[in-house]
């Protein structure tokens, strides 16, 4: 799919932002578990960077689900409110605002930058493991292993079934490095500790993390197909504009009958129908047709020329289509209003000029007299 | 089934531009030429998360004559609906009475009955076939009186279609405001209560909507705003004069490019308003012709401010290994001393490195430069201009196709009508825009101004 400038310049800085908080994961993690001479490195520090930070990200993630109204992301959200980043990515992210994605953005990218750097934290880990002899001790003054054990056992609950990852209080007791004699025992393995830090990583950072992300992703995703819609493409409908047609110029002579017979196809009273016709020669028969007459069978019979008297603001019917088919004659359109007439709307002159053309054996007839 | 309301009447009384103007989608052709509808077209409209539709249909042109073949059999109350069932399904009446036939369909599929007529038009009982025939189909209805030229016979109208319909609304598609939407929606509710609860859902959504346009309209506005009060075109030479040659040149690319960034702002605005097919004629943006200026500058590209400020960094960080070096006994006079040295060396020499070579390479020269737009009043006349637009979408209904005429309200007026407070922060903004400096939530800052000429009488 062809991305948008914006969504491109978004891309581009998230992916750079996560390659550098994996880094960070990285080098913490490796700065941490950097050694003394003697291999030993400090459990306490571990366990507040694989259990207690995840933790405190987890509470965040919860929170964030379950408040309302104002953006829950604070910390992404002050970061990119930082006046160091570029002006393209700050227009991105307006676009994002105006669209109504920032928020799903924000959420999509904090998971991502959590879950990078306990990607970098886990990597750093296992790179240290595997090539290195590591001996997690732990230090205290005011902590023992009583006050210690009960919170790593809670801790380790949701993985009880890997009982090699399960704290154990001796262990926990034998890695305690005392001041004046080093460690209680010596003969304790005290890389043992590296499968709970793993597993807590796994369980409060890395798995909750990539369904977050995941998540996050399908809700952003569901943004994108709206602001796509929003902006989508039309497609043509069915009833499209009509084609103009080409009227050819009307003949302003009145039509001389001989014989003729008038219809009227709108309510009339008897003296405006008089003041109508009066300029014609007197008609053989006047016809009551259409809605509010009753003479259209016999108008129809007729086969003189008829003058159909039309109301000049209703657009010609199929039903008044249907009438003339059988003859020949003039349609004259009136309006009026109460007693007087009035002059013909252009447009509805239009309507009544195009239908009369599609007529054959009618012509249209304005009497400039009667406007 | 979702909320469903056919759109039926005579022909030409203004059914599409009903239809346009709910839908808000000017594809809608609206034609003064009667029979531009001929089938009938379903449009679905998506608020939020709910959604009914409209249905545009032919107008009725045989109704005597369908109400007469409904007649045949004198059906009593009860039947009425099967004989219209029988109208649809038979082969002849499909040849003879088209229109009819296609506007019943998706009345007697279950769409709610909206019958529209004109109320600039006298009342006569040409209509009452038509409205004979759709109670005979027993779905809710209701009749919109559409003024098209004025309202002078639109208590006439009402008496009438009070005979036939329970809800009788006056609703110039043209003219409409979103109140007389919301109105119209709420209406919607009422003739058929199954619906209600989704067409009050509707109309909240609508609310928002309304609300979420007038916020994106200041996102755009504000845009705008911080790309054209910072935008210039610069073409590095080597001699002055290569520079002063390149005046016309530059400045036709800037003024061509500041006036369609305004236009392109304009367009979306329009798109935002679902103004698609609208013609706009717009008004020049006018620019002063005095943006051309040129400058020395040095190596790597650097004006002299920027070289010195390098520089300075550069002896500060020298000076500075050196304090570390003798770990602090010097009181940071390295770097102090380093910064000045670099900086004062960088902002004399400069014209000397400016006419230096390296290997056969310049490492100064001239730069040719239109813009930025430095006058105090540009952000004002920019922001003046989109207000205008925004104002007349804002209220333009899409069955409306006249072209829209661009101009420019005035801002420092419509300034007065804010709060002191939101007056301040707009004043402030608009100056630092003026000086080049990025103003930090724009948009918020403009949306009083733009929520108070939503709501300005037209």
């Amino acid at each position: 799919m062809k991305l948008s400038v914006e969504q491109s310049v978004i891309s581009h800085y998230s992916k750079s932002l996560c390659t550098l908080v994996f880094l960070l994961g990285a080098v913490s993690c490796g700065a941490i578990i950097s050694a003394d001479e003697l291999g030993r490195v400090n459990l306490v520090h571990y366990l507040l960077l694989f259990c207690l930070l995840p933790l405190i990200g987890l509470l965040f993630m919860v929170f964030g689900l379950f408040s309302r109204g104002a953006s829950p992301h604070y910390i992404t959200n002050g970061l990119i409110a930082v006046p160091l980043w570029p002006k393209s990515w700050r227009i991105a992210l307006q676009t994002l605002k105006r669209e109504g994605r920032l928020v799903s953005w924000l959420a999509l990218v904090s998971h991502r930058i959590a879950l990078s750097f306990s990607l970098g934290s886990v990597i750093a880990l296992l790179f240290v493991l595997l090539f290195s002899d590591v001996a997690f001790v732990w230090r205290s003054t005011l902590l023992s292993a009583d006050h210690i054990y009960p919170l790593l056992k809670t801790l380790a609950w949701p993985w009880q079934f890997y009982e090699q990852a399960q704290p154990s209080k001796a262990l926990l007791i034998a890695s305690q490095e005392l001041r004046y004699g080093g460690s209680s025992n010596n003969a304790v393995d005290f890389g043992n500790w590296w499968r709970f830090l793993l597993m807590a990583q796994l369980t409060y950072a890395l798995i909750p993390r990539m369904i977050a992300c995941l998540w996050a992703n399908v809700v952003f995703g569901a943004t994108e197909t709206d602001a796509v819609k929003s902006t989508g493409e039309r497609i043509p409908l069915v009833n499209r504009m009509p084609v103009k047609v080409e009227l050819v110029p009307l003949d302003s002579a009145r039509p001389q009958f001989k014989e003729y017979n008038v219809v009227c196809w709108l309510s009339l009273t008897d003296e405006m129908l008089a003041r109508a016709i009066a300029p014609f020669e007197p008609p053989t028969a006047i016809y009551q047709a259409g809605f509010h007459g009753h003479d259209e069978e016999k108008a129809l019979g007729d086969p003189l020329p008829q003058l159909v008297l039309v109301a000049a603001w209703e657009p010609p019917l199929g039903e008044l289509s249907d009438f003339l088919t059988a003859g020949t004659g003039v349609i004259m359109p009136l309006e009026f209003n109460g007693n007087n007439w009035r002059p013909i709307a252009s447009h509805h002159l239009d309507e009544w000029h195009r239908f009369t053309q599609s007529h054959s054996g009618w012509r249209l007839f304005i009497d400039e007299e009667l406007t | 089934m979702i909320p469903c309301f056919a759109v039926v009447g005579h022909p030409n009384k203004g059914k599409s531009s009903i239809v346009s103007t709910l839908a808000r989608d000017d594809r809608v052709a609206v034609s003064m030429q009667s029979g531009t509808t001929h089938v009938a077209e379903y449009f679905t409209i998506e608020i939020g998360l709910e959604q009914y539709q409209l249905v545009d249909t032919p107008g009725f042109q045989r109704a005597r004559k369908v109400l007469a073949w409904l007649n045949q059999t004198k059906p009593n109350a009860d039947q009425r609906r099967c004989c219209i069932e029988a109208l649809i399904s038979d082969p002849q009446c499909n040849e003879l009475f088209k229109d009819e036939i296609e506007l019943l369909k998706p009345i007697m599929a279950g769409a709610a009955i909206l019958y529209v007529v004109d109320g600039s038009r006298p009342y006569s009982a040409e209509y009452e076939a038509e409205m004979e025939i759709l109670r005979w189909t027993g779905q809710p209805s209701m009749a919109l009186i559409n003024p098209i030229m004025g309202e002078e016979h639109v208590a006439s109208w009402q008496l009438a279609l009070g005979q036939y319909f329970s809800v009788v609304r006056v609703f110039n598609a043209v003219m409409a405001k979103r109140e007389q939407h919301i109105d119209l929606l709420q209406a919607f509710g009422a003739i058929h209560p199954p619906w209600s609860h989704a067409i009050t859902t509707l109309i909240n959504a609508f609310k928002g909507d309304v609300i979420k346009q007038t916020v994106q309209s200041c996102f755009i506005a504000a845009q705008l705003l911080e790309t054209l009060t910072t935008h210039q075109i610069s073409q590095k030479v080597l001699t002055k004069g290569q520079a002063s040659s390149l005046k016309h040149l530059l400045e036709q690319q800037f003024f061509q490019s500041m006036r369609q960034q305004e236009l392109s702002a304009h367009d979306e605005l329009q798109r935002l308003y679902h103004h698609h097919y609208l013609t706009r004629n717009n008004q020049e943006l006018s620019l002063p012709d005095d943006l051309f200026d040129t400058d020395k500058w040095y190596g790597w590209g650097l004006d002299r401010k920027q070289l010195a400020s390098v520089a300075g960094l550069a002896g500060a960080a020298a000076g500075g290994a050196l304090d570390l070096a003798v770990a602090g006994h010097s009181f940071m006079l390295g770097a102090i001393g380093g910064g000045v040295i670099g900086s004062g060396t960088a902002w004399f020499g400069a014209d000397s490195l400016a006419t230096s070579k390296l290997k056969g390479l310049p490492l100064g020269g001239y730069e040719a430069r239109v813009g930025p737009m430095r006058n105090k009043n540009f952000p004002y006349v920019l922001l003046g201009r989109f207000l205008y637009s925004y104002q007349l979408l804002h209220r333009r209904n899409h069955a409306q196709r006249d072209s829209l005429e661009a101009g420019e309200l005035c801002v420092s007026d419509l300034i007065e009508t804010l709060s002191s407070s939101d007056k301040r922060a707009l004043v402030i903004a608009l100056d630092r825009l003026s000086r080049q400096k990025s103003v930090k939530q724009l948009p918020d800052i403009l949306l009083p101004l733009f929520n108070n000429i939503a709501d300005m009488p037209a």
